[in-house]
C-alpha cells in the first residue's frame, strides 16, 4: 500500500522489478561489467584509440550473455536475442579496425541496415499484412538506428567528459526495468549486462579523462541497445513510446556540464519506465 | 394397444440407433484428424529441483494415419500462444522470448517419418519435433487408448505419448537451475476418424 503510493518510476522499482531481482541475477551482471573492467585497465596506453573500447564492451557483453543463456548459440541461431552477440562481435571488429570518417559512416550504415534486416527478419511472415510492411519495418528501424547512433558518435566525439556514457548508461538501465516489467526478465538482464559493461567505461572515463566513448564504445553499445530494443518490440509485451524515450535519453549528451545530461537523462528514463509500468503492471508472481 | 406397441419398438429402435456402442471392432486401415477440444498437451517441469508443476497448451490439431498393417504417419501441430498454467503472470513470462517465445515461434510441431507397430496397442513414430526453431529427430511411443463412436455417430480412437525432452536442445537455456533441463511432455490426441 505504502509502496503503490510513492510516485510511479519508484512504485515501479520497489514493487515490480527489485523484488524479482535475485543475488544470482547479478553475478552474470557483475562479471560481465569486471571483463570489461579488466580489458578497459590492460589497454589503457591506447585508450585514445578505437579499438580498446570496442573490444571492452564487446568481451563484457559476450561474457555476460554466455553466462546468462549457459553458453553461446551457433552460428545463425533461431531465436532473435542470442544474435545480440553477433551484433556485439561484428560492431567490435569495425571498431578495432580504426576505420576514417568516410569508413564509419558506411559501415554503420551497413551494421544498422544488417541488425533490422536480421531481426525483423526473425518477425513470422504472418504477422504482417503484406512483404511491404517487413520491408517498411526493415527501413525505418535501419533508419532510426543509423540516424540516433550517428548523432550519439558525433556528440560523443566532440563533447568532453562523461557525459555520453552516463546518458547511454541510463538508457540501459531504462531499458533493464522496462524489459522486466513487459514480462522478459532474459531481455531485461542482457540490458542490464549492457549497462554493466558502459558502468565499467564510466568509472574508466572517470579515471582518465581524456578517455572518449566514441567510437569505438559508442559503436558497440549504440547496436547492442538498438537491437535490444528491436527485439523488445517485436517479441516481448513492450510498447514503443519507451523505446522513443530511451533514446532519446541516450541521445542528450547536448549539455556541456554533465549532470544536467544524467539529470535530463534519468528524467526521461524514468518517464519511459513509468509508462510502462502503467501498461504492464507487475504482479505477485515469483519467477 | 398395437398402435402403443408399435411405437414403443420404434422409440425403443431410434434410442438403439442413437447410443454409442461400446466398443468397435479392430478396423483396418485407419485416416482421420485431430479433435481439438477433446485432445490434451500437457508438460510437468522441475521447480528448484525441490517440486513440480504442470502446465498445459489448448491448442493442438494435426493428422493420423494407420495402415492395416500398423504403418502410417502423424502429424501434430500445437499453437505455443495457447499455453496455460493457471497463472497469468507466469503465462506471460513462459511466452516471453525467455522461454518459448510464442511471437517468434508460434508453432510446435511433430511430423513423423516413419510409424510402426510394436506390439498390440502400442506404435512408435520416428520423426521430427520443431519447437523454438530448433528441429530434432525424436521417436515417440504412441498407446492406442481405446476405438468408439462419437454423439453423432463418428468412428474415434485415441492414442497417448509420454515421452521427456530436454530443453536447452531446442535453444531454451534460460533459467536452468530454477527450472530443470527435462520435461516430461504427454500428448493425448483424440482422433476422429474418417
Amino acid at each position: 500500500m505504502i509502496v503503490a503510493d510513492l510516485p510511479g518510476p519508484v512504485s515501479a522499482l520497489l514493487a515490480g522489478i527489485l523484488p524479482d531481482a535475485t543475488p544470482g541475477d547479478l553475478v552474470e551482471i557483475t562479471i560481465a561489467g569486471a571483463v570489461a573492467a579488466a580489458v578497459f585497465a590492460l589497454a589503457w596506453r591506447w585508450r585514445k584509440r578505437s579499438w580498446p573500447a570496442a573490444l571492452a564492451l564487446a568481451a563484457g557483453y559476450t561474457t555476460g550473455h554466455a553466462l546468462i543463456q549457459n553458453g553461446l548459440a551457433g552460428w545463425a541461431p533461431p531465436a532473435a536475442e542470442e544474435w545480440l552477440v553477433h551484433v556485439a562481435l561484428a560492431a567490435a571488429l569495425l571498431g578495432c579496425a580504426g576505420l576514417g570518417k568516410r569508413g564509419r559512416f558506411w559501415t554503420r550504415l551497413a551494421l544498422s541496415a544488417l541488425v533490422a534486416w536480421v531481426l525483423v527478419g526473425k518477425v513470422p511472415t504472418g504477422t504482417w499484412g503484406s512483404s511491404s510492411s517487413a520491408l517498411y519495418w526493415t527501413a525505418a528501424l535501419g533508419g532510426a538506428l543509423f540516424v540516433w547512433w550517428s548523432e550519439l558518435d558525433f556528440r560523443s566525439r566532440k563533447l568532453e567528459g562523461l557525459a555520453p556514457q552516463i546518458a547511454l548508461m541510463l538508457a540501459a538501465v531504462g531499458a533493464s526495468l522496462c524489459l522486466n516489467l513487459a514480462h522478459s526478465a532474459l531481455l531485461a538482464m542482457l540490458a542490464a549486462v549492457v549497462s554493466a559493461v558502459l558502468g565499467a567505461a564510466l568509472a574508466f572515463g572517470f579515471f582518465y579523462k581524456d578517455f572518449k566513448l566514441a567510437p569505438g564504445g559508442v559503436g558497440v553499445a549504440a547496436p547492442l541497445l538498438g537491437a535490444l530494443w528491436i527485439v523488445g518490440h517485436f517479441f516481448a509485451d513492450v510498447q514503443s513510446h519507451w523505446s522513443v524515450l530511451l533514446l532519446m535519453g541516450a541521445a542528450v549528451p547536448v549539455f556541456r556540464r554533465w549532470w544536467l545530461t544524467a539529470l535530463v537523462s534519468a528524467v526521461l528514463v524514468a518517464l519511459a519506465v513509468y509508462l510502462t509500468y502503467q501498461a504492464n503492471p507487475p504482479c505477485s508472481y515469483d519467477y | 394397444m398395437r398402435k402403443g406397441i408399435v411405437f414403443l419398438t420404434l422409440l425403443a429402435f431410434a434410442v438403439l440407433v442413437q447410443l454409442p456402442s461400446p466398443s468397435v471392432s479392430a478396423p483396418g486401415a485407419e485416416e482421420g484428424n485431430v479433435d481439438p477440444v477433446h485432445s490434451s498437451v500437457l508438460f510437468r517441469i522441475r521447480y528448484f529441483n525441490a517440486s513440480a508443476f504442470w502446465g498445459r497448451f489448448n491448442k493442438a490439431s494435426g493428422t493420423m494415419s494407420l495402415s492395416e498393417g500398423g504403418a502410417g504417419s502423424v502429424s501434430i501441430t500445437i499453437a505455443t500462444d495457447s499455453l496455460d498454467t493457471a497463472v497469468a503472470a507466469r503465462d506471460k513470462h513462459l511466452k516471453s522470448p525467455d522461454f518459448f517465445n510464442v511471437k517468434q515461434f508460434p508453432e510446435i510441431t511433430f511430423t513423423s517419418k516413419k510409424v510402426h507397430k510394436t506390439g498390440a496397442d502400442t506404435y512408435e513414430a520416428a520423426g521430427t519435433f520443431a519447437m523454438h526453431g530448433v528441429s530434432k529427430d525424436m521417436t515417440l511411443t504412441f498407446k492406442r487408448i481405446g476405438r468408439g463412436k462419437g454423439r453423432k455417430g463418428e468412428s474415434r480412437t485415441g492414442f497417448e505419448s509420454t515421452f521427456t525432452l530436454k530443453r536447452s536442445d531446442f535453444g531454451m537455456n534460460f533459467m536452468q537451475g530454477p527450472l530443470s533441463d527435462e520435461v516430461q511432455v504427454t500428448v493425448s490426441l483424440a482422433i476422429v476418424l474418417k
